[in-house]
């Protein structure tokens, strides 16, 4: 969780990404963002996110995203 | 036909109820669009104002293409303007377009208090104590119906200013070389602001097909974004290379595919060969156009149809001039016709903008009088981009005038080695420039997403047999964090500050 928070720090270090649940419902984070993210995910945790994932709840908020790479994690 | 709001009229006649406009929340039809926008048109602040600037803070919204027709319908032009735009920036365009009405939501009112805004603010949900006004039998083709504020390379915003026919002609050459009709959909990704969505918006005004404001927060999930185009039978996007690249990038195509669209046109930047070409192999049938414009241009002059795959180190060429255009590559005072021999491009066309708003001299350095050889002399636009013809006659982009550089006596094209670069599978994006004061070369780029990790000396090692020595950047920047303007392009002048 530490280093995905570090990740998305870096991404944009102006949200409050503890309280933050509307990442991308919320307009927080833009395509660019996302693209930037799926691509240091991949890297950091060495999984592949492959498009069935990319939806809003999968990325609205850090527990989402934690869950998500754990989920894909045990599949691989 | 005199001016654009002929097209609206025609429309009310023959398919009043049909979807003209539509985002999330709102839809209008050519009707209620057209009642609306009179009804906007005739607030008393317009009453003795023809050919003035009028403020639309532009959303991605429906409204927006309302607020677009009040104002013409009032006999004025409207100045579309991004509504997360820096204060600075705001009040600049607000004083130099001498802009007192603006067309607004109610959510945007009082951030046009807070940057000091005196005038009025007018938006759809205002109830009206006037009467509704019509003053297009005012309106001649000469008449300015829009201006857009690009960022200009010094950073002082530019105001193009575009009469109705400007509009006109480009928007008959258009569908005749490309036949929409009232049954397409378009799939609008540029914003109101952006000079591109021109095209979106007139192609609805003249075709009756339906706009479709795409959300803007679907381009963050590209597998939403494709099922929302086929939830909302979208035929035809017209997007920068930037969108269409994310969608490719993120495989997106191994989970959904487009099942309604059938047109895809790409405009702004230089599209990445790679990237069409998964869109190719995904979606073979489709017809897929590369656009060339100019924000001095009405819409686009150029056109190239891609029928098939291109070897991913080509660039995509621009194609050949609409019918509407003229298109003259100089060298020099000499007109290049034969292949291969680079030269700026000069664009002749009714569909020329008049030029910068309340800036003679910008727009005669820029607009000039010439004779192309044949002894007639032309209002001609001086595009500053270089370009030369394919063995087929096709144009293709070279660089801009001021991308090309003299490095170690030799001449380049910054754009040569950023073709070349973006040819590789681990890059996402790249821009070279020059500096000047080290006499480097420099590529910025960042690596592609699926990739494995690239670092700057790797890259060196594989442009290096892909280029001229003398061609290989001095140096390669890596970035995590591309900078882009508001309009979604590479921002030039921020990787400048780089150097």
């Amino acid at each position: 969780m530490e280093q995905l928070l570090e990740i998305l720090e870096e991404i944009n270090p102006d949200v409050d990404y503890a309280t933050e649940k509307n990442l991308i419902d919320g307009k927080v984070l833009d395509s660019f963002s996302i693209v930037n993210l799926i691509m240091e995910i991949s890297d950091t945790f060495d999984i592949e996110i492959s498009p069935k994932w990319m939806k809003n709840e999968n990325f609205n908020s850090v527990e989402a995203m934690w869950k998500m790479i754990q989920t894909i994690q045990e599949e691989e | 036909m005199n001016h654009v709001l002929d097209y609206l009229k025609r429309l009310e006649r023959l398919c009043p109820d049909k979807t003209a406009v539509e985002d999330r929340r709102t839809a209008y039809t050519f009707r209620q669009m057209g009642e609306l926008a009179r009804m906007l048109a005739g607030h008393p602040a317009l009453e003795n104002k023809r050919s003035c600037a009028v403020g639309v803070m532009a959303d991605r919204s429906a409204s927006t293409a309302v607020y677009f027709l009040a104002a013409l319908f009032s006999g004025n032009f409207y100045v579309p303007v991004d509504p997360q735009l820096p204060e600075k920036k705001l009040q600049t365009i607000v004083a130099d377009a001498g802009i007192d009405l603006f067309y607004t939501d109610e959510e945007n009112k009082q951030r046009l208090r807070d940057v000091g805004f005196t005038g009025t603010c007018l938006s759809l949900t205002d109830k009206p104590c006037w009467q509704s006004a019509d003053r297009s039998g005012e309106l001649t083709p000469r008449s300015p119906a829009y201006m857009v504020y690009t960022s200009g390379s010094t950073g002082v915003p530019k105001g193009v200013l575009k009469s109705h026919g400007a509009i006109v002609s480009f928007i008959e050459a258009y569908t005749e070389t490309f036949p929409f009709d009232a049954d397409d959909v378009i799939g609008n990704q540029t914003p109101f602001f952006f000079d591109a969505s021109a095209k979106d918006f007139y192609l609805m005004l003249k075709t009756g097909a339906a706009m479709e404001v795409l959300p803007k927060e679907l381009f963050a999930m590209p597998p939403m974004l494709i099922d929302y185009l086929n939830k909302k039978k979208v035929t035809f996007i017209s997007w920068v290379p930037t969108a269409l690249s994310i969608v490719a990038q993120l495989n997106t195509f191994t989970e959904i595919l487009p099942t309604t669209l059938k047109r895809v046109f790409f405009v702004g930047e230089v599209m990445p060969v790679k990237y069409l070409n998964k869109w190719m192999d995904a979606l073979p049938g489709l017809e897929y156009v590369n656009l060339y414009g100019s924000s001095e241009i009405a819409g686009v002059c150029c056109y190239y149809p891609v029928k098939q795959k291109l070897d991913a180190a080509r660039s995509l060429p621009m194609g050949k001039p609409l019918r509407n255009c003229r298109l003259y590559l100089m060298d020099g005072e000499r007109v290049i016709t034969q292949p291969h021999m680079p030269g700026e491009i000069y664009l002749v066309s009714p569909a020329l903008a008049e030029g910068y708003y309340h800036d003679p001299e910008k727009t005669a350095a820029s607009f000039i009088q010439k004779d192309f050889g044949d002894g007639v002399v032309r209002r001609a636009f001086r595009s500053g981009d270089i370009a030369q013809y394919d063995e087929a006659g096709n144009l293709v982009f070279s660089a801009r005038r001021d991308a090309q550089i003299k490095h170690l006596g030799n001449r380049i094209e910054l754009g040569e080695i950023e073709a070349v670069a973006n040819s590789l599978e681990q890059l996402q994006r790249c821009c070279c420039l020059y500096d000047q004061k080290k006499q480097k070369i420099v590529l910025f780029a960042q690596s592609a997403p699926a990739a494995s990790p690239a670092d700057a000396k790797a890259i060196r090692s594989l442009l290096r047999p892909r280029l001229s020595s003398y061609m290989l950047p001095n140096k390669v920047v890596l970035l995590e964090q591309w900078p882009l303007n508001a309009n979604g392009k590479t921002d030039r002048q921020a990787l400048k500050a780089l150097l």
